[in-house]
């Protein structure tokens, strides 16, 4: 028995859950399923430490005719993740949750146990049509994510991401099936296709990169995470953007491997270097604070894709655990900061940032937050974003490629300058406007997952072993 | 004039890439045209082991069984979505007037729907055929049904629609979680029980495809807001 | 040319040939039957690639990832027409204007 089956069984059982409890129950069954998937990732979590990496074949077939789990530090990692962020942001979602839309029977509930589910199937699964389907079930549930609430603004954001990760779906399954057509297999971790290798992998990356909102196919991000409820773009920003970079990461330095070129790796860091830019150029530009939040997740995931120019290099071991471990802060921070922004929206009935002056004196918990997020998206130390781009720093260095250092020390710079202007407008001493009173609980949650950004950057040693266990 | 020049420019990148796309994926497709490569002898081999005498449906419903389980979840996921649209709303009133012709089709071709779905449902365990299909030919039944200007339960009973929509989803649950339960692995069908569970899986799934495409249809009519 | 040659390149052609509509083509509808053309195209080569030595049994497990990806394609089609016609029915177009970058 493993903890494995477990993990991707918990949210799959968590979706039937939430569909059948009567209403009033809806909000602690959600939990109930929420603390069951975190309970199975921490014994996941435990499992690898102790075994090392390993498979579970399910049915008990084995690959090539079964479908199987592959579980090592790195799989481990991001179904924690997934399940930390995940459960603080459900807390968060009970207080916030107030009207229909929240408790319907199709509403918020089922829609994120369904994403949830996706996300631990793609964090764990061997298989590459398996990997299809899980990434065409998270489309459909970050979608539905962004419209639920109402709205044609909504709903033209939520078509338009619809539409480009069905493309990125279809460009995936293209990949798949060149690779089927040579190898007759459909596992991850199998043998090196030749011929088709190269095509698949541009095919599949340029599809995953649709998902992940790489420049310059990040039109869709800014309207649809800004627009979206407040949990259901912590949700969107923290934890779905990095499930696309994720299978990018197992196809260029472990899957296809062989067919990466490096030129090929060299295009995705310049790429990066550019949403890194350009992302902090337009966040200084938004009036309001929702969309500054998510051009700063257009920027931020530049820096992930740092890694693959680094990891042919000298310092491939710092630019592996660098950038992951970006990705492992990344998703409590933005997710503050998103929810932070959500509690303001809900006190003052606006986001614009101007509207926010002297936030602090009456919700000086959500500052707090926001302040604590944001000193670890800036990369201070002793923060979990200056563990990450400490390494990723190491890695240029050692590797003599100083310019991807530059562009590391310029990201951390104007995220400094975008954030801290928010958090300038927010020490500024104004008047009170008329504000609505929040639950207790929303600050809570919020100060938790900030909280968990800062002081991973203090008990780094632990994910950082566990992210090389089998690299 | 620059939005022209814009579009011809679009078209340009566009063209460029799709010929570009195609000629990549058939020179692949080319070079590995004379090395078969597939998996129909180990599914023939373990077929035995499997509960049913067709190997596409032996695929599907025990070796890679996961893939459906998360596809019936997939089902749902638009389910959910589009219910959200209608913030969860899932009754229909009835449709406008229906034609002569409409009614008529309706009432020949419901009956024979019905019997055909669950027809091609039944066989599937030895030829081609299954849940999905079923599923599939029930759903147009339904959808024809609603057109005639008839309705059927599910659309007066909201309770007995979701029991429908979530219907395979439990099943493929339960038919998962017992085996771990019993100390063996996720999705583990042993033989002597294989046939049996298959079938409740495969009902499950063509009830709940069936009622998933007929709810979709009917809830973004052109007469419901 | 063998029977998996036609049937494969088909395939490709109809991607390509999507894949160009989804680009160029500014009308949702559009977009979403260019993305099934696509999915057709995919599900063409599976089903090729099911059946390249004559004469010996096929291979089911193309045949069971077309079924699969069928409907997973369906339903994504399903709610993205879903989402259309609610864009058409609250604001009389259905079309999407240019994004902010």
């Amino acid at each position: 028995m493993s903890w494995a089956a477990w993990a991707v069984s918990a949210p799959l059982l968590g979706v039937v859950l939430t569909l059948v409890v009567p209403r009033r129950l809806l909000a602690l069954a959600a939990l109930v399923a929420a603390a069951a998937s975190s309970a199975a990732a921490v014994g996941l979590t435990s499992e690898v430490w102790g075994r090392g990496p390993f498979r579970l074949h399910l049915g008990g077939w084995g690959a090539p005719l079964g479908i199987d789990l592959y579980v090592d530090g790195l799989a481990a990692v991001m179904v924690l993740l997934t399940s930390t962020t995940g459960l603080l942001i459900s807390a968060y979602a009970v207080s916030y949750a107030r009207d229909e839309r929240w408790s319907a029977r199709a509403g918020f509930w089922p829609i994120w146990m369904l994403a949830w589910a996706s996300l631990h199937t793609l964090f764990l699964s061997a298989d590459l049509f398996n990997l299809y389907i899980a990434l065409e079930l998270l489309a459909i549930a970050a979608a539905a994510l962004v419209v639920f609430a109402g709205g044609l603004s909504a709903l033209v954001a939520g078509t338009r991401y619809l539409l480009a990760a069905f493309a990125g779906s279809m460009l995936f399954l293209l990949g798949v099936a060149l690779l089927y057509a040579e190898t007759g297999s459909l596992d991850l971790y199998g043998g090196e296709p030749v011929t088709t290798g190269g095509t698949a992998l541009v095919l599949m990356t340029v599809g995953m990169l649709l998902k992940t909102a790489l420049f310059p196919l990040h039109f869709w991000l800014p309207a649809a995470h800004s627009i979206a409820p407040g949990p259901a773009s912590a949700v969107l920003s923290g934890l779905v953007v990095k499930a696309s970079f994720y299978v990018v990461v197992r196809l260029w330095e472990q899957a296809l491997a062989g067919s990466a070129t490096v030129v090929g790796a060299w295009l995705l860091g310049l790429l990066g270097a550019i949403a890194v830019v350009w992302g902090a150029v337009q966040a200084l530009r938004q009036q309001r604070l929702k969309l500054l939040i998510a051009y700063s997740t257009v920027a931020q995931l530049g820096f992930l894709f740092l890694l693959f120019p680094l990891s042919r290099t000298s310092g491939a071991a710092d630019a592996w655990q660098g950038a992951l471990f970006h990705a492992l802060t990344h998703a409590p921070g933005k997710a503050a900061l998103f929810l932070a922004a959500a509690t303001v929206l809900r006190s003052v009935g606006s986001d614009r940032i101007e509207d926010l002056r002297g936030a602090v004196s009456w919700m000086p918990l959500t500052v707090l937050s926001f302040g604590a997020a944001s000193i670890s998206l800036v990369g201070l130390p002793p923060t979990g974003g200056f563990v990450a781009k400490w390494h990723l720093l190491a890695a240029a260095v050692d590797a003599g490629h100083w310019w991807w250092g530059v562009v590391v020390l310029a990201g951390g710079l104007l995220t400094a300058l975008y954030l801290g202007r928010v958090v300038r407008v927010f020490f500024v001493s104004a008047p009170a406007p008329s504000i609505a009173t929040v639950p207790r609980g929303l600050d809570i949650s919020t100060l938790l997952l900030a909280a968990l950004a800062v002081v991973l950057g203090l008990v780094a040693a632990g994910p950082l072993t566990l992210l090389r266990i089998g690299a | 004039m620059s939005s022209r020049l814009g579009r011809v420019g679009l078209w340009l990148i566009a063209a460029v890439g799709s010929v570009l796309v195609f000629g990549a994926v058939a020179g692949a497709l080319l070079e590995i045209a004379d090395q078969p490569a597939g998996l129909e002898a180990m599914v023939v081999a373990a077929l035995p082991d499997s509960g049913v005498g067709h190997p596409v449906t032996g695929v599907l419903l025990n070796f890679r069984a996961y893939d459906t389980w998360l596809e019936v979840a997939v089902l749902l996921s638009a389910v959910v979505g589009v219910a959200a649209l209608r913030a969860g709303e899932v009754g229909a009133p009835p449709p406008e007037e229906p034609g002569p012709v409409m009614r008529g089709l309706a009432e020949v071709l419901v009956p024979v729907t019905v019997v055909l779905g669950f027809f091609v449902l039944s066989v599937g365990s030895q030829g081609p055929g299954g849940a999905f299909q079923g599923g599939a030919v029930l759903a147009g039944g339904l959808v024809v049904l609603h057109l005639g200007g008839y309705r059927w339960v599910g659309e007066t009973r909201p309770g007995l629609l979701w029991a429908g929509l979530v219907a395979a989803a439990a099943a493929f649950a339960v038919a998962a979680v017992a085996p771990v339960l019993a100390g063996g692995e996720l999705l583990q069908i042993p033989l002597w029980r294989a046939h049996a569970t298959i079938v409740m899986v495969e009902v499950a799934v063509a009830v709940s495809v069936a009622v998933t495409l007929a709810f979709v249809f009917v809830a973004a009519s052109p007469h419901r807001r | 040319m063998t029977t998996f040659e036609l049937f494969a390149l088909t395939g490709a052609v109809l991607f390509a040939l999507g894949f160009l509509r989804l680009l160029t083509g500014t009308h949702l509808l559009r977009k979403v039957l260019a993305l099934n053309v696509m999915g057709s195209g995919v599900f063409l080569i599976l089903v090729a690639t099911a059946y390249r030595d004559a004469g010996a049994q096929p291979d089911p497990v193309p045949h069971a990832m077309v079924l699969t990806g069928i409907v997973v394609t369906v339903s994504v089609t399903a709610f993205a027409l879903a989402l259309v016609r609610r864009i058409h029915a609250l604001s009389g177009r259905a079309e999407l204007d240019e994004p902010e970058r």
